[in-house]
């Protein structure tokens, strides 16, 4: 073998390993990219999260205007919603960062509590809207529960293109080892995942109880 | 990272590296790529012709051998292998036209038995296998012959194309075919062409005679005969400029079946010199390493394929059976999105690499590729006609495992 002809394996090596290392580069920085977003949303998460608080306060007064939180909460409610799908777009497609999968944790306790004050609201208040609770399994690795979920979550979303505001949705994953979301979990006792929980009394767990939905 | 995002990695940079071990070899050689050693030497040459079945061919193959222009053509040896059809009839009917022809008749045992056969009757310093249904060109001979100035020169073969270039199929195959002549030629640099096929090598006869003539157990004798030439520290060469043309399958069951054949003898190969692995020359270091690697992601790259795409169908399966179940949309507007992950661009790029590379190649071989209709047959080459390899692989092995070695 001539001489220039001998090298020729290590010099392939080099040049791959530069060429590859450049792309997982480049896709680390495209996920980051993707994660810096999210970040600027996670910004936002933490004006969410001092909204809700005030949210929290606010309903604490003896005088609230029960409308207009109401309505505040259904718009941030949807707000968080769109975000969340956002998030979820770019979690699927996520191969090399774990930085937007850690944001997913944020959203659903942000959600929890958003769904403790519509609670508080309905104590103080009448009850304005349909509050409907999704329980489902984060990063399921069972197709079969991956089916239900998906099934049950075109319904809801179904559900909620029809009556608009006057229904509160707030999907919870409940697999995702938060106190609060575990408490809840408890406290309205939640067996299985899927699980809609409506007006914090009816459940719907299986696929046949879903057509239950159109009574609401 | 999953261990599937793992192994897609894996997959991308190995292709990668092998795309850029080929462009290095292009890029350092390519003045030695169209070099046809000057004849120096009159070398006397015989070519035996082994055929079984082959009434429709066997005319024009020797027809074709007596037409080139090499001057020491000294014997031409038609085998025929126990043939049920017109075979015979049809060589015996030249040998009063060519005087130096000879038509043997044995019963049927295979290419490698019959050329074991005929190479008791080669007297001659040089040895050319042509297949019954192959067609070399007038300069064939003479553009090959040089190479065997080099005394550690075993055997020399030439580019094969297709001969038969009209159907759907024989165009994919054309294609392949021009890609593996240019990428064998550049393994020369390595040396390290891990085939010099039967439809046109001429061999070295004392080289023949020091692997023991062929391998009758093995169905692909070719690559069997170059690895032990190779092991035996035999150089094997390739003439890009000489050209000889081949029948191809017309349909999708006589290629499936070819293509089964000649995975079955890679792996006979690949079991015969597995010891050889990461031993003494490039045969051990790059050529059966490089065969056993192929086979290996061809396997497990169709494994993973499967799975995905059964896990795939069995999620459309439920999510369609339980949307109709709850009456519920299968699509809604808010999942109809692209994110492309960073496995996608890998891909996409890695494609558009291979794509270039392929485009470069037809060039070189005076392709009007660019055509529409030809652009077409090179992206359905790439995609869907590499994607089925893996699925003869998988028979073959089963072949392999059940001990099914069969030649059709």
């Amino acid at each position: 073998m001539e001489r220039k002809n001998k090298q020729i394996f290590w010099e392939a090596l080099i040049i791959a390993i530069f060429i590859f290392g450049s792309g997982m580069f480049f896709g680390y920085f495209l996920e980051m990219g993707r994660v810096s977003k999210i970040l600027e949303v996670a910004q936002q998460i933490e004006l969410d999260l001092l909204d809700v608080k005030i949210q929290d306060n606010l309903l604490s007064l003896s005088e609230i205007n029960c409308k207009n939180i109401g309505e505040e909460i259904m718009v941030f409610a949807d707000r968080i919603y769109n975000e969340a799908q956002t998030l979820e777009r770019y979690e699927e497609s996520s191969q090399l960062t774990s930085g937007v999968i850690m944001q997913h944790k944020k959203y659903d306790l942000l959600r929890a509590n958003l769904f403790v004050n519509a609670l508080k609201l309905s104590e103080k208040c009448d009850k304005q809207f349909l509050t409907l609770v999704y329980f489902y399994e984060y990063d399921t690795k069972s197709l079969n529960k991956k089916a239900e979920q998906d099934t049950f979550s075109k319904k809801i979303i179904e559900f909620k293109n029809i009556k608009g505001n006057d229904v509160l949705l707030v999907p919870i994953a409940g697999n995702i080892n938060a106190s609060s979301i575990n408490y809840l979990i408890k406290e309205y006792n939640i067996t299985s995942f899927p699980t809609i929980l409506i007006n914090e009394v009816d459940k719907i767990t299986t696929l046949e109880g879903l057509n239950k939905l159109e009574d609401y | 990272m999953s261990p599937i995002a793992f192994f897609y990695f894996a997959y991308m940079f190995i292709s990668l590296y092998f795309l850029i071990l080929t462009l290095l070899l292009y890029f350092k050689n390519k003045d030695q790529i169209g070099f046809i050693p000057p004849i120096t030497k009159n070398y006397s040459l015989c070519i035996l012709v082994p055929a079984f079945n082959e009434e429709k061919t066997i005319a024009d193959t020797i027809h074709a051998i007596y037409s080139t222009n090499y001057n020491n053509l000294a014997q031409v040896i038609v085998i025929n292998d126990g043939s049920k059809d017109n075979t015979l009839k049809i060589a015996k009917s030249f040998e009063k036209k060519y005087k130096n022809l000879l038509v043997l008749d044995k019963n049927n045992s295979g290419k490698a038995g019959s050329i074991n056969y005929a190479l008791k009757y080669v007297k001659t310093e040089l040895v050319g296998i042509i297949d019954a249904d192959s067609f070399p060109d007038k300069e064939a001979f003479s553009k090959l012959v040089g190479y065997f100035d080099d005394k550690g020169v075993g055997a020399v073969t030439a580019t094969c194309v297709p001969r038969n270039q009209s159907t759907f199929l024989e165009k994919l195959q054309t294609i392949e075919y021009k890609v593996i002549a240019f990428t064998r030629k550049l393994l020369e640099f390595i040396e390290s062409i891990y085939v010099a096929p039967g439809s046109l090598s001429i061999y070295r006869t004392r080289a023949i005679r020091d692997i023991g003539g062929f391998d009758t157990k093995n169905i692909t004798e070719d690559i069997e005969a170059t690895w032990h030439i190779l092991k035996k520290n035999w150089k094997v060469k390739m003439c890009f400029n000489a050209y000889v043309t081949t029948k191809v399958p017309d349909k999708i069951k006589p290629w499936f079946r070819q293509r089964r054949r000649w995975a079955l003898g890679g792996l006979q190969c690949i079991e015969k010199y597995r010891k050889q692995i990461l031993r003494e020359n490039m045969f051990g270091y790059f050529v059966v390493p490089f065969f056993t690697l192929g086979l290996f992601l061809g396997v497990i790259g169709i494994g993973v394929l499967l799975y995905l795409l059964i896990r795939k169908g069995i999620s459309y399966f439920l999510l369609t059976r339980y949307s109709i179940e709850t009456s519920v949309p299968l699509v809604i507007m808010s999942e109809l999105y692209i994110t492309p992950s960073v496995l996608n661009y890998f891909g996409l790029i890695l494609f558009a690499l291979f794509l270039v590379f392929n485009l470069f190649v037809l060039g070189l071989m005076k392709d009007k590729i660019l055509g529409k209709q030809s652009f077409f047959n090179l992206l359905f080459y790439m995609t869907i006609y590499l994607l089925i390899y893996p699925l003869v692989l998988i028979t073959a092995i089963w072949h392999y495992y059940k001990g099914k070695m069969v030649w059709r």
